[in-house]
């Protein structure tokens, strides 16, 4: 389980349900009345996802949301093949963090492939709460980026796909990176070559 | 073999001055390399204005920094060659020239050239077996090749790169050897995950050894770490009085499992810098988050570990935690530092110090003027409470430890103690069964005891002796025996015994006696009856009484009868004797050995006689024996016989001194007159050979009876039987 095709970060104000989500995935479990309930570990989470029948391993690492943290949380950008910023549609301000996440994001890692998530959606869909993320300008919003979900952890609605989604994107991508790196592997080789001595 | 793959002209020095190059030295032979790098070194003193940069200094004086530390080892190196170098020249010089300056590179190329302790390849040929055991030798093979070229690239280059590109370049070795992995033959059928162990594998063993080079890989000179390192235990110690509360994670001091926990937590993080690869320090952090997790209660998210871990460290102050961190994000492997389970919990590592180091009163979300107030105060008031409970925890946990070893010890010993009952089982066992097995071999074939033949010998000997010694005198004695006996039957068995007692004393090999006595009723009686001279049926009948009564009482039996054949019977070694004056026993060589001295000077005053006895004394005549058997040969036919069998008796048995007090006193009064030394060491040997309690007392017995009368006609016949004729004549 130590090895990792890809590495998923997790980013997001506190209380917008990012842990939610990730249990959501990996346990296929939401349980609303005992949230915390079987799952030890949920910070990180591995699990093995099929793209045409090819095997992947992904990490999904959990972040600290808490604001004090935030100063720290660029260094689990470091090599994240995606990012998934959450955003709470009720919640404003969750909405506004959003852009400094992405920012931040886009200064550490820039080949990072980012999507938007929004949660709870299954408290929106029952108007039990005021939306107050306006739908158009997240779409706008979600333009220039790799992809826009509103999921519901509760319901598992979406989850699946977003996850799977962001694993075909990587997959897809990852021949030409192959490529790339071994091109790049082989110019190395020729710029030095290396007498490899024989120590029996 | 290396050399033999390589063309020889790459062997030689690039300036082309014919001797042997190496790689090591840039392509050059020893002499022109250090040639080379001292005007390097020259150049580089005149461009830096700083002789010797300090850590502080900035990116660009690194590069001199780092070089010139480590060009100081090699330099070290280097004139620790060239002793090694003139020592050689020093052994060679004695052969000729041109082989000495071969055999002189040869020797100073293999010195100077860096070598890589066999200890390294050792250690990986055998945990590869260990891990691997499935996997082929090629790819052991070559996972030490790369580990090898690995490290040695590494110190090539680390005192001409900077960390962070020694770094790059180490990054780049993973890569090289996972694109290996992926293009050679050797590895096709290796899955993704024994890839991922074997580069692991390759990291862990490269970089241990690296490790313990100082200041190359970890906290490299040129870098900050360890004045961090310094600062950061600092700056722990001076938030010792952070508690939970500030931190807001949900620790309950009062919980025992909690504190356990914690203290799992921190033994593991302590635990990270005693490991020697990145590997294994990342491995280390894992398990201690893994027990953060746990103390956060399950499941946890990132909110909860954070703060915890945070905690944890603050608890923990690991040494050197700087230097290990940025060891661990220089030189482990990248792909696994960014996605693995471990990489996650390092990240997190990082960001709780990170957090630690920038810690102010609102991430702790506190009024200012109390945190300066906290941090004004001195390292120790604060945190006791924690402290407390940890330093508790600590010594429960020794003592739970404890107990694990006495119960160990207990276990240990029940075994022991089974294993000991089991023996003990086993040899009863085996008692009882060999008893029953020699029961059986007892009742299959029973023991018959058979009268014991000695008729044939007897015979033999009887003949023998007869030739040997006078007709004359033996018939003499059988009469003289006769009579008495026949005396001794009619009067009672004590004068009986008297009577043979006397004979007894007188005749002079004590031993046979002994031999007499010991001897089993039945053959005394078996001899009895053969003996003819034995015609008269009294003696037969008073044998088998004495032997009823005692067993002193035997040997007066057999005197009367024959003392000849007593002799003859008990053992060969008496009668050998006779014709050739051989003597076995130990006791007459003693004599014969004082004796040959004292019969020289017998005539001389008594002191010198004195002096011998003495010497006598001493002599041990079992050691002797060499030295005995010539002087016996010698003996009977010396011209002093008479004094041999006074001698003869008295010696081998008595207890010296007393008899040595008795001899000295009459020599001394006496003027040595040769019968005055008979008598005496009669008297002696009579009580002597014989265990004394008992004889004693029939010997006095006798004394005052019949002593007088038989004594002296005996002893006359007896004394000179034996051994020599001539002695009966003169008597």
């Amino acid at each position: 389980m130590s090895r990792c095709d890809f590495k998923i970060v997790l980013l997001g104000s506190e209380h917008v349900g990012k842990t939610s989500l990730v249990i959501r995935f990996v346990n296929c479990r939401f349980n609303a009345s005992t949230p915390y309930q079987n799952t030890i570990g949920a910070a990180f989470c591995a699990k093995t996802i099929y793209v045409n029948g090819k095997p992947f391993n992904v990490g999904i690492w959990d972040t600290a949301g808490s604001e004090r943290y935030e100063a720290m949380t660029r260094m689990y950008y470091r090599g994240a093949h995606a990012a998934i910023i959450c955003y709470d549609p009720c919640c404003l301000e969750s909405w506004t963090r959003l852009r400094h996440w992405l920012q931040e994001l886009r200064t550490v890692e820039e080949e990072c492939k980012v999507y938007l998530c929004g949660t709870k959606k299954d408290l929106v869909d029952s108007n039990e709460v005021q939306r107050e993320v306006p739908e158009d300008i997240v779409h706008t919003y979600s333009q220039g980026l790799h992809g826009h979900f509103l999921t519901s952890s509760k319901t598992g609605e979406n989850v699946e796909e977003l996850f799977q989604k962001i694993v075909e994107d990587c997959a897809a991508d990852i021949n030409v990176m192959k490529n790339v790196e071994e091109l790049r592997v082989q110019l190395q080789k020729e710029d030095e070559k290396k007498k490899v001595y024989c120590f029996c | 073999m290396p050399s033999l793959r390589i063309d020889q002209s790459d062997l030689k020095c690039k300036n082309g001055c014919d001797y042997f190059g190496n790689p090591q030295w840039q392509g050059y032979c020893s002499k022109c390399h250090r040639e080379q790098l001292q005007r390097q070194r020259r150049a580089e003193k005149a461009s830096s204005t700083l002789p010797k940069p300090e850590q502080k200094k900035p990116e660009k004086s690194f590069k001199v920094t780092s070089h010139s530390s480590f060009s100081k080892f090699e330099e070290k190196r280097l004139r620790q060659s060239e002793t090694l170098k003139k020592a050689n020249l020093l052994k060679f010089s004695v052969f000729k020239k041109s082989s000495t300056e071969d055999h002189d590179h040869v020797a100073e190329k293999k010195q100077a050239e860096f070598k890589i302790p066999a200890i390294v390849n050792e250690g990986m040929k055998r945990d590869f077996r260990l891990r691997f055991p499935n996997l082929t030798p090629h790819i052991d093979r070559d996972s030490r090749l790369f580990a090898h070229s690995f490290i040695m690239d590494v110190i090539k280059h680390s005192n001409i790169l900077t960390v962070d590109e020694l770094s790059e370049r180490v990054q780049r070795q993973y890569q090289l050897f996972m694109k290996h992995m992926d293009t050679s033959p050797h590895f096709v059928n290796v899955d993704s995950d024994t890839k991922e162990l074997l580069i692991d594998f390759v990291e862990k063993h490269s970089m241990k050894y690296l490790h313990e080079l100082p200041s190359v890989v970890f906290s490299p000179t040129g870098t900050d770490d360890e004045r961090l390192d310094r600062v950061m235990s600092e700056r722990i110690q001076q938030l010792s009085w952070v508690c939970e509360t500030h931190l807001e994670c949900k620790l309950d001091r009062n919980s025992a499992s909690c504190r356990q926990l914690l203290y799992k937590a921190i033994s593991e993080l302590l635990g990270m810098d005693a490991a020697l690869s990145p590997g294994g320090k990342v491995a280390r952090v894992r398990r201690a988050c893994k027990h953060v997790l746990a103390l956060c209660g399950a499941p946890a998210s990132a909110d909860d570990l954070l703060p915890a871990l945070i905690f944890t460290v603050l608890k923990a102050n690991p040494p050197r935690l700087v230097s290990n961190i940025n060891f661990v994000t220089r030189f482990c492997n990248a792909q696994r530092l960014m996605t693995g389970e471990g990489g996650y919990y390092f990240t997190n590592l990082c960001c709780a110090v990170q957090f630690i180091e920038n810690l102010t009163s609102e991430s702790l979300n506190m009024d200012k003027k109390e945190f300066d107030c906290y941090m004004a105060m001195p390292a120790s008031i604060g945190g006791s409470a924690w402290a407390a409970a940890l330093s508790l925890c600590g010594a429960s946990r020794e003592a739970e430890e404890q107990m694990l070893q006495v119960e160990k010890l207990i276990a240990h010993t029940k075994d022991l103690k089974d294993k000991a009952d089991q023996l003990a089982n086993n040899a009863e066992t085996f008692e009882k069964e060999i008893a029953k097995k020699v029961q059986d071999v007892l009742a299959k074939t029973p023991l018959e005891i058979k009268p014991r033949r000695e008729l044939p010998r007897l015979g033999s000997l009887k003949t023998s002796t007869s030739l040997l010694v006078d007709i004359d005198a033996e018939k003499i004695l059988i009469e003289k025996s006769l009579q008495e006996s026949t005396q001794l039957g009619s009067t009672e068995s004590k004068d009986n015994n008297s009577a043979e007692n006397f004979a007894v004393e007188i005749e002079i090999p004590k031993i046979k006696m002994d031999n007499i006595k010991n001897q089993p009723a039945t053959s005394f009686q078996e001899e009895i009856d053969q003996n003819r001279f034995t015609d008269t049926p009294k003696i037969q009948h008073e044998p088998i009484i004495t032997f009823s009564q005692t067993p002193e009482e035997k040997s007066p039996s057999k005197s009367p009868i024959n003392p000849w054949e007593l002799k003859q019977t008990n053992s060969l070694e008496l009668l050998t004797p006779s014709p050739l004056g051989f003597t076995p026993f130990d006791s007459r060589s003693i004599d014969e050995l004082m004796t040959p001295d004292d019969f020289g000077s017998d005539q001389v005053p008594g002191l010198s006689n004195v002096n011998y006895d003495i010497d006598l004394s001493d002599l041990s005549g079992d050691n002797s024996l060499a030295e005995d058997t010539p002087r016996d040969q010698k003996d009977p036919f010396s011209p002093e016989p008479k004094k041999l069998y006074p001698f003869e008796p008295r010696n081998p048995f008595s207890p010296i001194l007393d008899k040595f007090d008795e001899f000295t006193l009459i020599d001394t009064k006496t003027d040595q007159p040769s019968d005055a030394f008979e008598v005496v060491h009669r008297a002696s040997s009579s009580r002597d050979p014989f265990s004394r309690d008992i004889n004693d007392s029939f010997t006095m017995e006798k004394d005052g009876s019949l002593l007088d009368d038989s004594n002296s006609p005996t002893s006359t016949c007896l004394l000179p039987s034996p051994l020599l004729p001539q002695s009966s004549k003169p008597n």
